[in-house]
C-alpha cells in the first residue's frame, strides 16, 4: 500500500508538471535539478568540514544540519499550502487504509521531493569524508536517512498541527504568535550563529557538543561520534534521532485522528450590534462609513485578514516580522528614510499585489451580483492600506526611537506612506493582470514569475521615486519633496485603480477564472 | 405574452467540444419554468450564460427585456441566481454573507438586515446564522445561495439544481417559498434531475439534449398521459444495462 501511495506521489507530480505547460516542464526539471547541485554542494562542504576532525568543522557541519532541519518545519509554518503535488490525507480517508499504511505511503511520498534528495544529499556527504573506516561510512549513510525521515516526519507533523490548530479561534492565536516567534527565534539564531562563527573559536566545542544533542545535531552527530571512537554516544544520538521521529508521527497520528473525529473547532463570530443599520460584515471600526460596493468589499477583505483566512492570517503576520528583520539589517547603515521603504515594500507588497487571491468561489457571487469591480477593487486596496498605515507609522517610531533617528521620523512616515502608495498602485495592475487562487499551491508555482517581476516593477518605480526625491531636495526642503513624491504615489495608485477596475468591469472573465480555478 | 428570458441562436464551444448549438428558448414573464436534459446536456452553460457569468460564443440573451450580453452588469441586478453548488465566501457567516450581497446590491442597511433576518429564519438558518459557512452542509449552503439570490428581490430567479441535497422539509419550504417569489410576479427558471418536481412545480418545460432544445412544452404536453419521466427518457433515448454487464455484482464481496 505504501508503495502505491509513492507512487500516486509520483503521478501528483507529473500532473502538476503537465498542467504547467512546458513552463511546468522546464520549472520542475530546473527544481530537481537546483536541489542536486544544492544537495552536492551541501554534501561536499559537509565532507569537507568532517574531514578537518576539528571542533569549529563539527560545529559548522551540525549547524548546517539544524539550518536545513528549521528549513523543513518553518515551510509549513510560513507556507502552509506549499507542496500542492502533496498526497491530501483527507482524501485518503474515504479507502480503507489503516492508520500506519497512510502514514507510512505519505511519508515515502515525501521522500520523493527535490527537497529530501537535497537535504539526503548534504547528509549523506560524510560518507566520503576522510578519516572514516567503513562501518563509519556504512553507519554515516543510514544516519543520513534517518535525517531525511526526521526532516520529513517533523515537517509533516508540523504541517497538520499547524492546520488543526488553525482550525479553531483558540488555535488560529496560538498558532499566529507560535509561528511569530520561531519566525524572530530562527533570525536570532541565524545572527547568534554568524557571530559564533566570526568569533567563537574556542566555544566552538561547547557549541558543537549542545547542538549535538538536538534532534538535528544528533543525527549529523552520529558519524562524528563514530569517528572518534565513541559508538555509545552514537547510539544515544541514534535513540534521539529516533524518538523525535516517533513522536512527530505521533502529532502527525493525533491531527489525523482529530480531523476524522470532526473536532475542528468552533468558528462562531458572534457580535452585538447596536443600531438597526449596523452589519455584522462591517467591522466596527467602519460603522458609520457610507454602505455600499466598496465598503462591502473593504469588510469583506478585513474580515478574512482579521483571522479568518488561514493565508492572509500568515501574510499579515509573518510579512511584517520579515519586514522587521530586513529593516533592522538595513538601519544601521542606511537613512530611517530608506531603512523604511524597504521595510514598507516588504510588508506591503505581498497585501496588495494580489487582493483577489483569498476570495475562492466567493468571487463569483461578486461578479454576479452585477456591482462594479472598479468599487470592489477600491474597497480591498483600501482595506489592506488601512492595516499598512498605522502598522508601518508604528515601526518608523518604533526604529527611529531604537536607532537614534528621532530627527528623521516626518521624512521617514512619508516615505513609508509613499511606499504604501506606489505597491498599492502596482497592485491594482497586478491583481488585475494576473490574479490567482492563494489557496492552490500550483498556482503559486506557477506565478511565481510573474510575481518576480512585479516585484522588479515595484522596486523600479521606489528607485524613481527615490531619484525623484533626491533631485527635489536640491531645490525644496526635505519634507517637500518627500510630500510631493507621496502626492505622486497616491495619484498613480488612483488612476491605477480607477483604470485597472475599469478593465476589470469589461471583462471579468479572467479574474473568475483565475480566482475560482 | 410577456418575456422574462428570451434566448435566441445561442452558441457556445469550450475547445472542441460544441456544448450549446443554437438553442432558442422564451420563458414567460411569471412562469415557473424547467429546464431538464441528461447530464453534459449543456444546462448549467446555459444558466451561466443567463446569469452573466459565461460569455457565449453567439446568440443574444435578454432578461426581462434587458440584453445580458456584451455588459452583463444591468441583467445581474435584476435577476437571482443560485448554483448547484452556491459560490459563497466560505469564511464570512451566514449573516455577513447577506450583508456582502445586500451591500453590493445598492440595498440600504436596515433592509439589508431587516430581511436577512427574515431569510435566515424561514430557511432555518437562524441558530446558524453567525458559523461560518466553511462548516455548513450542502443543503445549509444551498439555503444560503438562496437567501442571498432573493434578498433583492429580483425579477427573475434562476436556479441550478436547486432541490439536491435538501432534506423533505426543506424541499417543502423552497417550493413554498418560490411559490410565493412566483405569486408576486417573479419568475422562476430551474434545472433538476428531479423530474417529480419538475411535474409538480412547473408550468412549461424544455427539455436540452447535446447543446440543443430538442423538446418544449407544458408539462401535459410533452408527459401526455404518462409520466414525466417517461416522456424524458423517450425523448433523449434511454439506456439499459445488458443481462451480462457488472455479473459480478450479485456476489457479496470477499
Amino acid at each position: 500500500m505504501a508503495l502505491v501511495l509513492f507512487r500516486l506521489r509520483l503521478a501528483l507530480q507529473r500532473g502538476g508538471r503537465d498542467q504547467r505547460g512546458t513552463g511546468g516542464t522546464v520549472w520542475f526539471v530546473a527544481g530537481w535539478v537546483i536541489a542536486v547541485l544544492f544537495g552536492l554542494a551541501g554534501g561536499t562542504l559537509v565532507a569537507i568540514f568532517d574531514s578537518q576532525d576539528t571542533a569549529a568543522g563539527d560545529m559548522i557541519v551540525l549547524l548546517l544540519m539544524t539550518a536545513l532541519f528549521l528549513s523543513w518545519i518553518l515551510t509549513p509554518v510560513l507556507l502552509p499550502g506549499a507542496g500542492g503535488d502533496a498526497i491530501d490525507p483527507v482524501k485518503l480517508e474515504q479507502f480503507p487504509l489503516s492508520r500506519t499504511e497512510q502514514i507510512t505511503g505519505l511519508l515515502i511520498g515525501g521522500l520523493a521531493t527535490p527537497t529530501a534528495v537535497a537535504t539526503f544529499l548534504v547528509a549523506v556527504g560524510a560518507t566520503v569524508a576522510a578519516g572514516y573506516d567503513v562501518l563509519t561510512r556504512i553507519i554515516v549513510l543510514i544516519s543520513a536517512v534517518l535525517f531525511v525521515v526526521l526532516c520529513v516526519s517533523t515537517s509533516y507533523a508540523v504541517r497538520a498541527l499547524f492546520a488543526a490548530a488553525l482550525a479553531s479561534r483558540r488555535g488560529r492565536d496560538v498558532a499566529i504568535i507560535v509561528s511569530g516567534l520561531f519566525a524572530v527565534g530562527v533570525f536570532l539564531l541565524v545572527e547568534a550563529s554568524t557571530n559564533i562563527l566570526r568569533s567563537a573559536d574556542a566555544a566552538a566545542g561547547v557549541i558543537g557538543d549542545v547542538l549535538s544533542w538536538t534532534p538535528p545535531g544528533a543525527a549529523g552527530a552520529i558519524g562524528i561520534q563514530m569517528r572518534d571512537g565513541d559508538a555509545g554516544g552514537a547510539a544515544l544520538r541514534a535513540v534521539i534521532v529516533v524518538g523525535t521521529v516517533a513522536l512527530a508521527i505521533v502529532g502527525w497520528t493525533w491531527a489525523l485522528d482529530r480531523h476524522v473525529r470532526g473536532q475542528a473547532g468552533s468558528s462562531d463570530s458572534h457580535r452585538s450590534m447596536n443600531r438597526r443599520e449596523d452589519l455584522a460584515l462591517v467591522p466596527r471600526l467602519l460603522h458609520g462609513v457610507r454602505s455600499g460596493t466598496a465598503l462591502a468589499a473593504m469588510s469583506q477583505h478585513l474580515r478574512y485578514l482579521f483571522f479568518r483566512s488561514p493565508r492572509a492570517v500568515q501574510l499579515i503576520t509573518i510579512t511584517p516580522l520579515f519586514g522587521i528583520v530586513i529593516g533592522v539589517t538595513q538601519a544601521a547603515s542606511n537613512p530611517l528614510t530608506v531603512s523604511m521603504a524597504i521595510t514598507t515594500l516588504i510588508i506591503a507588497f505581498g497585501g496588495v499585489t494580489n487582493v483577489f487571491g483569498y476570495d475562492g468561489v466567493g468571487i463569483e457571487a461578486t461578479v454576479q451580483s452585477g456591482a462594479r469591480l472598479q468599487q470592489v477593487l477600491a474597497g480591498k486596496i483600501v482595506a489592506v492600506v488601512l492595516f499598512l498605515v498605522p502598522l508601518t507609522t508604528g515601526i518608523t517610531i518604533a526604529f527611529a526611537l531604537v536607532f537614534h533617528h528621532v530627527d528623521e521620523v516626518f521624512v521617514a512616515l512619508i516615505a513609508s506612506y509613499s511606499t504604501i502608495a506606489i505597491v498599492a498602485a502596482v497592485g491594482a495592475w497586478s491583481s488585475v493582470r494576473s490574479p490567482f487562487n492563494v489557496s492552490s499551491a500550483s498556482n503559486r508555482a506557477a506565478q511565481l514569475p510573474r510575481i518576480l517581476a512585479t516585484l522588479g516593477v515595484a522596486l523600479a518605480l521606489l528607485i524613481l521615486g527615490g531619484i525623484a526625491w533626491a533631485a527635489l531636495t536640491v531645490i525644496v526642503p526635505s519634507s517637500i519633496a518627500a510630500l510631493t513624491v507621496l502626492l505622486i504615489g497616491i495619484v498613480m495608485a488612483v488612476l491605477s485603480v480607477r483604470g485597472y477596475g475599469r478593465r476589470l468591469d469589461r471583462s471579468p472573465d479572467a479574474l473568475l477564472e483565475a480566482v475560482t480555478g | 405574452m410577456l418575456t422574462a428570458i428570451g434566448i435566441s441562436g445561442l452558441k457556445k464551444a469550450f475547445g472542441d467540444a460544441h456544448v450549446i448549438q443554437d438553442l432558442s428558448l422564451t420563458i414567460p414573464t411569471g412562469s415557473f419554468y424547467g429546464l431538464a436534459g441528461p447530464n453534459g446536456a449543456g444546462k448549467t452553460t446555459t444558466i451561466r450564460m443567463i446569469a452573466g457569468l459565461l460569455r457565449p460564443d453567439g446568440g443574444t440573451i435578454e432578461v426581462d427585456g434587458v440584453s445580458v450580453w456584451p455588459d452583463p452588469r444591468a441583467a445581474k441586478r435584476i435577476l437571482g441566481y443560485v448554483p448547484d453548488n452556491p459560490t459563497l465566501f466560505s469564511r464570512l457567516s451566514a449573516r455577513e454573507m447577506l450583508d456582502y450581497a445586500g451591500m453590493l446590491r445598492g440595498m440600504e442597511s436596515a433592509t439589508i438586515r431587516e430581511r436577512g433576518d427574515d431569510l435566515l429564519r424561514v430557511l432555518g438558518l437562524e441558530a446558524d446564522a453567525d458559523r461560518q459557512i466553511a462548516d455548513f452542509s450542502l443543503g445549509m449552503t444551498k439555503r444560503v445561495g438562496l437567501a442571498v439570490a432573493i434578498l433583492h428581490s429580483p425579477r427573475v430567479l434562476i436556479l441550478d439544481e436547486p432541490f439536491g441535497s435538501l432534506d423533505p422539509v426543506n424541499t417543502q419550504v423552497m417550493e413554498q417559498l418560490l411559490a410565493r417569489y412566483r405569486d408576486g410576479g417573479g419568475s422562476v427558471v430551474f434545472s433538476s434531475h428531479v423530474l417529480d418536481v419538475v411535474e409538480r412545480l412547473c408550468d412549461r418545460v424544455a427539455v436540452i439534449a447535446g447543446g440543443t432544445l430538442v423538446a418544449e412544452g407544458t408539462v401535459r404536453e410533452l408527459a401526455g398521459t404518462g409520466s414525466l419521466e417517461d416522456a424524458f427518457v423517450g425523448i433523449v433515448g434511454g439506456r439499459e444495462l445488458k443481462k451480462e454487464d457488472l455479473g459480478w455484482l450479485s456476489s457479496s464481496s470477499d
